[in-house]
């Protein structure tokens, strides 16, 4: 990839709990556009390193970038950093004391101040692209997982993100309701939105990714196309990963 | 101290802006701080002499005997609720609507009522109906018990629904029966899971034994206050600082207890 | 009987102090403990160890402690006011750590993913509190906070025993000149208490009820 079109950078990154090195000397380019899967068994931190991109987990050493800014120290230049990154998370995250459409307008009125009928519209059309502008007045404990997923999706892109990131999306939904979701994040990806996918959905990893990056232990280990990690894994631990999901 | 994490770690800028608050309000408190300090200087109560009275070696022998006691009402008070509380659990959970239903209105009403108006319904009711007399100690333990029984009474139950269903139905298939399946495993499972409770509940039935000094049974609060009378008004507030202190250091202590042993059995 | 019906208006007024007494009293705590709750959960250090301070202090202190030093101890000090004024502040200084632990484990319960999902958005921390954090904490202090103000309702009985004629304080007085009706004037009082505090505390479980939802 070319470093001129390069919208998330990570350098050098380091992590620790404690003492447990959960990120090892991660380096990694993402180019505007790309979808990129984050493989590996769990525990790897795979899911760590997603929430460093946007410094929900703050890191040790090294340096992260999103189409070329740094990551800023400050809670306020952070805000409006994090603004143009989507996030959609493991266990959805809606907001419990807002409708469903309230929570995708909440964030493009308080933060980007829109008003709020522009705000509304934009909501609804979201919403019934994900496929659940039928709920658009439930609270979130009265959807399935699977639509609230949907839901925590066109909120992010309600922001109209530069990068979206999915932790772990599909992990905590019942096995009937991961296609519905599966199907609107290979949707977006043929919109040339850039992505870093988390999941364990190999599938998945196999039909929408340009790249696949496989971690074990805080490291990366393997990083190739899909078609070659499948095939054609260079290392043993990925093969050894390879022959437990598939 | 808090579970979640309220704000992003701040940044250097962030870390010198809440520093700066910091200075900016530590000047009216510590203005604040200076008033006290003076006005109780110029009322006298600063004096080294009033406040060396703590290390009175009688002062001390009498607080702590006062403390003995609290102890000791809270200690009698914690085990009888637990029996008391256990039974009254038991009985609001049973099949038998006649045993149920009539727990159930003697907690809810005993929750209800002042624990002040239980140790005096104790202290002065039995007199009044048997016409017998009652010690102080018992009448505070008794009127604390009836309050403290109904309100552990609740925490059991809630342990006691807690429980997976398949423990006892587990149980019911080993065949064992009724009592035996209570004691050998519900029953420590339930005291498990409640042994924290059972001990903020020691914190708060210590709090509640200085009830004792209204009916003068001599705790910790009356001995205190025994001792400013013997001494005099120029030692109330070093003896009164003494007993509370002595309260706030057994109930940290108390709390600390439960907070390990809920960490201890997650 | 007789002394319950002959005494009927002094009981009264008895349960109305009391009912005044704990709406003063419950007022200006729950007010120093939305202070110290703000201060707990402020970005602060500083703030928030002087609350913590502040609980592990006053809370720990029983409640007639509060209030022996309230009417016993500042008169020794030169400082004399009425004992209801006394009361109200002595219960204030007990109760404010309690309402400020109630609202405290309201924003306790508040799932971390809400505030993730908040940062993510690019919400600034002040907004994340106000928008997020407040609305839901405060909507789960609901029943803890009406369980402290039963709390607080008995507790006051307590000022009775220290000079207040509330409706404790006047059953005092009436046992005094009645030996003879203690068990019924402790039945009217007790009712009396129950009136107000089992209607409160089935309004607190329901509203728990309510406000259980999860995310």
């Amino acid at each position: 990839m070319q470093a001129t079109n390069s919208m998330i950078s990570i350098k050098g990154v380091n992590k620790w709990y404690g003492s447990f090195h959960v990120l090892k000397d991660i380096d990694l380019e993402v180019a505007q556009g790309e979808v990129v899967v984050i493989l590996g068994p769990s525990g790897s931190g795979k899911s760590t390193l997603c929430r460093t991109i946007n410094r929900l987990e703050p890191i040790n050493n090294g340096a992260i970038s999103i189409d070329g800014q740094a990551l800023p120290e400050e809670s306020g230049p952070l805000s409006q950093l994090r603004s143009e990154v989507g996030m959609v998370f493991q266990q959805f995250n809606l907001f419990a004391h807002m409708t469903v459409l309230e929570n995708v307008m909440f964030a493009p009125i308080q933060v980007r101040k829109q008003k709020p009928a522009a705000a509304r519209a934009r909501a609804i059309e979201l919403l019934d692209r994900v496929g659940v502008g039928a709920q658009k007045d439930k609270l979130p404990s009265q959807l399935s997982g699977g639509q609230q997923q949907r839901v925590a999706i066109a909120r992010a892109l309600a922001m109209d993100p530069k990068v979206m990131l999915f932790d772990e999306p599909t992990s905590s939904l019942d096995p009937e309701m991961i296609k519905e979701v599966l199907d609107v994040i290979v949707e977006l990806t043929k919109g040339g939105m850039t992505m870093v996918v988390v999941t364990h959905e190999m599938g998945f990893a196999q039909t929408a990714a340009d790249r696949v990056v496989f971690m074990a232990e805080g490291e990366i280990v393997e990083v190739s196309t899909p078609e070659e990690f499948f095939n054609n894994c260079q290392t043993e631990r990925a093969a050894e990963f390879l022959s437990k999901v598939l | 101290m808090m579970n979640v994490e309220l704000y992003d770690r701040p940044g250097p800028l962030e870390r010198r802006r809440i520093r700066l608050w910091t200075l900016v309000l530590a000047i009216p408190a510590l203005a604040g701080v200076i008033w006290v300090v003076t006005t109780l200087r110029e009322q006298g109560i600063l004096d080294s002499e009033a406040w060396s009275i703590l290390t009175d070696s009688e002062v001390i022998v009498s607080l702590l005997t006062g403390l003995l006691a609290t102890l000791k009402v809270a200690g009698v008070t914690v085990v009888l609720s637990l029996v008391v509380g256990l039974l009254l659990a038991l009985g609001r959970m049973s099949e038998l609507r006649w045993l149920s239903l009539p727990t159930r209105v003697w907690v809810e009403a005993l929750r209800g009522l002042p624990e002040i108006l239980l140790v005096f319904l104790i202290y002065l009711g039995v007199p009044a109906v048997t016409g017998l007399n009652i010690s102080t100690f018992w009448a505070l333990v008794v009127g604390l018990v009836l309050y403290q029984s109904a309100s552990m009474s609740e925490a059991f139950r809630a342990g006691f629904l807690a429980l997976p269903k398949g423990q006892k139905e587990a149980a019911v298939a080993l065949g064992v029966r009724g009592f035996k399946t209570l004691r050998f495993i519900l029953l420590p499972q339930v005291i498990r899971q409640i042994l924290p409770n059972l001990v903020s509940e020691m914190v708060r039935v210590t709090k509640a034994s200085s009830l004792g000094f209204v009916i003068g049974y001599t705790e910790l609060l009356l001995s205190g206050e025994q001792a400013i009378e013997y001494l005099g008004g120029q030692y109330a507030v070093p003896i009164f600082a003494g007993v509370a202190l002595l309260y706030v250091i057994v109930c940290l202590l108390l709390s600390w207890v439960s907070r390990i042993l809920s960490e201890r059995l997650r | 009987m007789n002394a319950i019906i002959e005494n009927i208006d002094v009981l009264l007024s008895g349960f109305l102090t009391t009912l005044g007494l704990s709406a003063l009293a419950g007022f200006t705590s729950f007010f120093g403990g939305l202070i110290l709750a703000g201060f707990a959960i402020s970005n602060n250090p500083t703030l928030r160890k002087i609350s913590m301070l502040y609980v592990a202090l006053m809370q720990n202190i029983p409640a007639a402690a509060h209030l022996f030093f309230m009417i016993f101890i500042l008169p020794v000090l030169g400082l004399k006011a009425p004992f209801f004024v006394l009361a109200i502040i002595g219960v204030t200084i007990y109760f404010s750590a309690y309402y400020c632990q109630a609202v405290r484990s309201g924003v306790n319960a508040i799932g971390r993913g809400q505030l993730e999902a908040s940062r993510a958005l690019g919400l600034k921390n002040m907004q994340t509190m106000r928008l997020v954090v407040l609305p839901q904490g405060l909507r789960n202090s609901v029943p803890p906070l009406i369980n402290t103000t039963i709390a607080l309702i008995k507790v006051t009985a307590i000022a009775g025993v220290f000079g207040v004629t509330e409706l404790f304080g006047t059953m005092l007085q009436l046992i005094n000149v009645n030996d003879s009706a203690v068990i019924a004037l402790m039945l009217v009082t007790g009712i009396g208490y129950s009136l107000i505090t089992i209607p409160a505390a089935l309004a607190a479980a329901a509203v728990e009820r309510k406000v259980a939802f999860n995310s």
